[in-house]
């Protein structure tokens, strides 16, 4: 495309000018435009999409988005609510009515509304990790989150790791390809976060194929042809491990 | 008997060839190397080699602020930490920290804030540490270049990264780069932090007697140097990725068109709204914007048409 001075895909810096074209093209994600020209704001690669421009960043931290899955840490409980590390600069509040599921519930029946409230706290200590989901979050109030819903709750097994927010939809796949292949393909349950982190629980051998391997889906989530590449590493390492 | 160190008897700073002390012209920058993400641990971080001097920058953040009283509900607030090790020069520094390295942190923070958008963080620090290990005269200068490309490589937007040397008068001659020699028996000292690509200025101090003439030849010598690093820095930033893509698709190879391979939501880091209006006039970068976000960029606003499929 003529008028572009870069190309799609391109690694550009913070200040780069991707275009002096404003009339033909519109800033998109990660860039502003600068009187005469469209810059990007991020260490990134370049998107062309039609007439926008974007800009996908390769490192950052978390931004909470309402309806994400995130995988927090309890880190603080206080008599009303628990504070949860969900792996940003905003914490996760966790109220009891958005944690008790109906076996907590159905308990309950024939006690007195104190004894109830008084045992509501006792679902999650500090240190507990959970499947969560973001239920609001804007400018003035931090993210809400729940454990109520399908595959959400408290986890007592497996293990966490943790990769850049922007490289989690590579993991993911589209339509989540990636992830299947590597859970069909590694013998691992794994739960992938929009946070960055991930759950996987398994036998120790696959699951530590499995964070190999997701750590070189992290390490090459910018070049092309991953998906392919991927399959064949999964396959070079299941032989070099004996799996 | 303690170690004996012979002193290098200097005559002068410039000989009658226009060469100086360590074999420059008066035009020439130092040596210059950098690298980023050298530091684990951190959210970004930088190494950098500029002269004699070693620094390293590391970048913690966005995150909660501590202490809780400096936390600003309308934007996030940006903390430099500078400090000189205690084997970062000659005679031991005491690692209590002393107010030049308060000043230098001060100075960092004023030069690098403009740059950023806090305003889309509110209630949040990005926290800046940088270590000198080895210091060669102009290290607020090379901590500045440090500190940008660690703010960077953490993945925060910026409007530009900031490049710092100095520059200095010498046996009557603007000298480019000082060293730690000319630093400290030059007649000044003018330590800058330039926008390259805009010609402007972040981080500016003076010390010493110029004329005005001598101080327009200083500025342009310092965005001659400055343009030299700042291609540097660019080129650091990006070799962090492409060494891995030159090694998975080396060029000329045929690749399959992979954006079929991005899925799910896409959680873009936290980004500034497109900023509709022209920015703020010379000399006020990075103001608060008067027609704030009602909302982090989490909900995209509707000309986010390059969604991905």
């Amino acid at each position: 495309m003529e008028n572009l001075l870069v190309h799609d895909k391109q690694i550009v810096t913070p200040g780069t000018i991707l275009t002096t074209d404003v009339a033909s093209f519109r800033p998109g994600r990660g860039t502003i435009r600068e009187q005469d020209a469209i810059i990007s704001v991020f260490v990134g690669l370049v998107q062309i999409r039609s007439r926008f421009i974007n800009v996908v960043p390769l490192n950052g931290v978390y931004l909470p988005t309402v309806g994400d899955k995130v995988i927090g840490i309890v880190y603080e409980k206080t008599p009303i609510k628990w504070l949860v590390d969900i792996s940003s600069n905003y914490v996760g509040v966790l109220r009891p009515q958005n944690a008790m599921d109906r076996e907590f519930k159905r308990q309950g029946r024939g006690r007195s509304q104190e004894e109830q409230e008084a045992d509501e706290m006792d679902q999650f200590q500090v240190g507990d990790v959970l499947i969560a989901k973001v239920i609001s979050f804007s400018r003035t109030t931090d993210p809400q989150i729940t454990t109520l819903g399908k595959d959400l709750g408290k986890v007592n097994n497996g293990t966490l790791m943790s990769i850049p927010a922007p490289k989690i939809p590579r993991v993911i796949g589209r339509k989540g390809s990636m992830i299947r292949t590597l859970m069909d393909d590694t013998r691992c349950r794994i739960v992938v976060a929009q946070n960055g982190r991930i759950w996987l629980n398994g036998a120790p051998e696959n699951v530590a194929l499995a964070k190999f391997i997701i750590e070189k889906i992290h390490e090459e989530a910018h070049t092309s042809g991953l998906t392919d590449r991927i399959k064949e590493y999964i396959v070079e390492e299941k032989s070099k491990r004996g799996l | 008997m303690g170690l004996l160190i012979p002193e290098k008897k200097i005559e002068q700073l410039i000989d009658e060839n226009g060469i100086r002390t360590d074999g420059r012209k008066v035009d020439e920058i130092r040596n210059f190397k950098c690298a980023v993400g050298v530091l684990e641990n951190a959210e970004g971080s930088a190494y950098v080699e500029h002269g004699g001097n070693k620094i390293y920058a590391a970048v913690y953040g966005p995150r909660e602020v501590h202490p809780r009283h400096m936390a600003r509900s309308d934007r996030g607030i940006l903390k430099i930490y500078y400090r000189m090790s205690t084997f970062s020069v000659f005679e031991r520094k005491s690692p209590a920290p002393n107010r030049r390295e308060q000043e230098i942190s001060m100075v960092l923070r004023t030069a690098l804030e403009p740059m950023l958008f806090l305003e889309i963080y509110p209630n949040s620090a990005i926290e800046v540490f940088v270590e000198v290990v080895a210091a060669d005269g102009g290290t607020r200068c090379a901590s500045a270049t440090a500190v940008a490309l660690a703010l960077a490589d953490a993945g925060i937007p910026m409007r530009d990264l900031v490049t710092g040397v100095a520059v200095g008068l010498c046996n009557e001659q603007i000298c480019l780069d000082l060293n730690d020699f000319e630093d400290k028996a030059g007649d000044a000292d003018i330590p800058c932090g330039w926008v390259v690509q805009q010609k402007k200025i972040a981080l500016l101090q003076f010390d010493g007697k110029m004329t005005p003439d001598q101080i327009m030849q200083a500025f342009e010598y310092s965005l001659k140097g400055a343009t030299e690093i700042y291609a540097a820095q660019q080129v650091a930033l990006r070799e962090k990725y492409e060494a891995i893509r030159d090694i998975v698709n080396p060029p000329g190879s045929v690749q399959r068109d992979d954006d079929e391979d991005e899925g799910g939501d896409q959680p873009y880091s936290q980004q500034p709204r497109d900023e509709q209006r022209t920015p703020a006039p010379e000399g006020q970068e990075g103001g608060q914007p008067e027609d704030q976000p009602g909302e982090p960029d989490g909900s995209q606003p509707d000309d986010q048409g390059g969604d991905l499929e």
